[in-house]
């Protein structure tokens, strides 16, 4: 459905995409993370075409109509109304008579006649969200979308994007809120200084390495450290891959665990460690 | 045809509320129209009689402001404020908005000559052909195509204080040098040798030529092409750049 191949992007002779290559089929949804600055933005821009990438090819199977876009920075003008502002966007796709419709579900029904521009940021996010998924797009490519919204706008939101992704509507989003990237998407980007540092589905990653907790006595502390486990409030903990082995070392060397538990590696715990990695790096 | 059609009706409610629009575009010449045929009543500059010579260069100056510094100045705002960027992930092209875009201004500056004309006609009763108020119409929205085309080189400015500055001094030097304020007559002789060049004095000086001879000067037309085609060359190349 999508494939970007060798993407390069500098601004004023900053790098700020240095190779990007990934592929995308139809009903995937993509996380995009990375630190500020690592080129997400730039990247939606590109696949939405509006920025022209310095090098590289971009193959795209779908038609510019069915991509829909939901940017960061609220993009409104001045002296419209709401219901003006909305119904432009929407004649332009040949549904405006849907205004009322998308107002509604933004939950700004109220607000119809007030200027566009004096929305809050969260409601201005809802608004932008609404009228991008009204012609229920094939891919949808979002820049922080929930940014602004308060907790009840985000749960909506969530359980809106759940049913989209039912119906196998593909998505790219970029979030700074890590819990909330489990919930929007099946894989992770990761990206680092303008390349894709990162490219695997979340459900893997939350697989992949898991959490050994437990109380054990402070006596085994010496063992326990040179094993790799850290201390806090009376817990050791460690993040591992080898779950099995890990307790038949404890088993083997007779220390008593008492309240074992294994976890799954959540997308925070492993985003941090990457990040924690680039910080050394 | 659609998304031109839609735009240029969106952008008509947006200019009809705009303040600076209404203010410095219809307000302030006409205020500045009252108060100059007062202070020159009963006088004529040339063969035409001071109170229609005057409401020519208000009208000018009211294209002039408009197309320079309102609708410069907005291009530059919703650029920066990433409108653009995300209108055109809509089903418009670049090309279509500011076709639309054109053509709203166009359908203003035509309000802005009806306007005046109308008003003051009202006013002041003027005795003159409706053919002649139909061909300086004509020539006026013609010739402020020159001057949308100087708004959106203006608006091709990385910041929006630059391009407000520069849109300030050059509607103010356009007013004054050209002679929308104050007939150039009055002003030295090397303020008026630099005034005779300038795009807004040969503008008014078209619509003025009209009124005095009911004739257009080619010289007046083929200088207002060049100041054309040097501002749509600067756009363009501006565009080139930015992009590359």
């Amino acid at each position: 459905m999508l494939e970007l191949n060798h993407i390069k992007k500098s601004f004023q002779g900053k790098s700020v995409l240095e190779d990007v290559t990934f592929k995308m089929t139809q009903g995937e949804s993509v996380v995009m993370l990375g630190a500020n600055g690592a080129g997400k933005s730039t990247l939606l821009k590109i696949i939405m075409k509006m920025l022209r990438p310095d090098g590289g090819m971009i193959e795209s199977s779908l038609e510019k109509s069915r991509i829909s876009y939901v940017p960061q920075s609220p993009s409104m003008i001045g002296n419209l109304t709401v219901w003006q502002f909305a119904s432009y966007l929407l004649a332009l796709h040949g549904r405006k008579e849907q205004t009322l419709e998308a107002l509604r579900k933004a939950g700004l029904e109220a607000k119809k006649k007030e200027i566009a521009e004096n929305l809050s940021a969260g409601q201005m996010k809802r608004l932008l969200f609404q009228l991008a998924v009204i012609e229920k797009p094939e891919l949808l490519i979002m820049d922080e979308p929930t940014a602004g919204m308060d907790l009840e706008a985000k749960r909506q939101f969530y359980r809106q994007l759940a049913a989209m992704r039912q119906t196998g509507m593909s998505f790219i989003v970029t979030t700074h809120i890590l819990s909330e990237a489990e919930q929007l998407a099946d894989r992770l980007l990761y990206l680092e200084g303008g390349m894709i540092r990162e490219d695997r589905l979340i459900e893997e990653i939350k697989q992949d390495q898991q959490t050994i907790t437990f109380r054990a006595s402070r006596q085994y502390n010496r063992l326990l450290l040179s094993l790799g486990y850290q201390y806090q409030d009376g817990i050791y903990r460690k993040l591992t891959k080898k779950t099995v082995e890990e307790i038949k070392v404890l088993l083997d060397a007779a220390v008593p665990l008492e309240q074992l538990e294994v976890t799954n590696n959540t997308l925070e715990t492993y985003v941090e460690e990457l990040e924690g990695e680039e910080t050394l790096l | 045809m659609k998304p031109i059609m839609l735009t240029v009706s969106m952008e008509s409610k947006r200019m009809l509320k705009d303040k600076y629009f209404l203010v410095f575009s219809l307000l302030l010449p006409f205020v500045l129209y009252s108060l100059f045929t007062y202070i020159n009543r009963g006088q004529a500059i040339g063969q035409i009689d001071f109170d229609y010579y005057f409401l020519i260069s208000m009208t000018c100056y009211s294209l002039v402001v408009t197309s320079v510094q309102t609708f410069g100045i907005q291009i530059m705002y919703d650029r920066k404020q990433t409108w653009m960027a995300y209108l055109f992930t809509h089903p418009i092209s670049a090309a279509q908005y500011f076709a639309a875009r054109m053509i709203t201004q166009l359908l203003l500056n035509t309000l802005i000559i009806a306007f005046f004309f109308f008003i003051s006609n009202a006013w002041k009763q003027f005795d003159r052909p409706l053919g002649e108020w139909l061909v300086i119409s004509l020539w006026l929205l013609m010739g402020s195509i020159l001057f949308l085309a100087i708004g959106i080189l203006i608006a091709q400015t990385k910041k929006l204080q630059t391009a407000s500055v520069t849109a300030n001094i050059l509607v103010l030097t356009f007013a004054i040098l050209g002679g929308l304020w104050m007939p150039l007559e009055t002003f030295p002789n090397w303020v008026q040798a630099i005034g005779e060049w300038l795009p807004s004095h040969i503008y008014a000086q078209g619509a003025w030529r009209i009124a005095a001879t009911g004739s257009l000067a080619f010289s007046n037309i083929i200088l207002l092409v060049c100041y054309f085609l040097v501002s749509f060359i600067g756009v363009v190349f501006l565009q080139y750049k930015q992009r590359s």
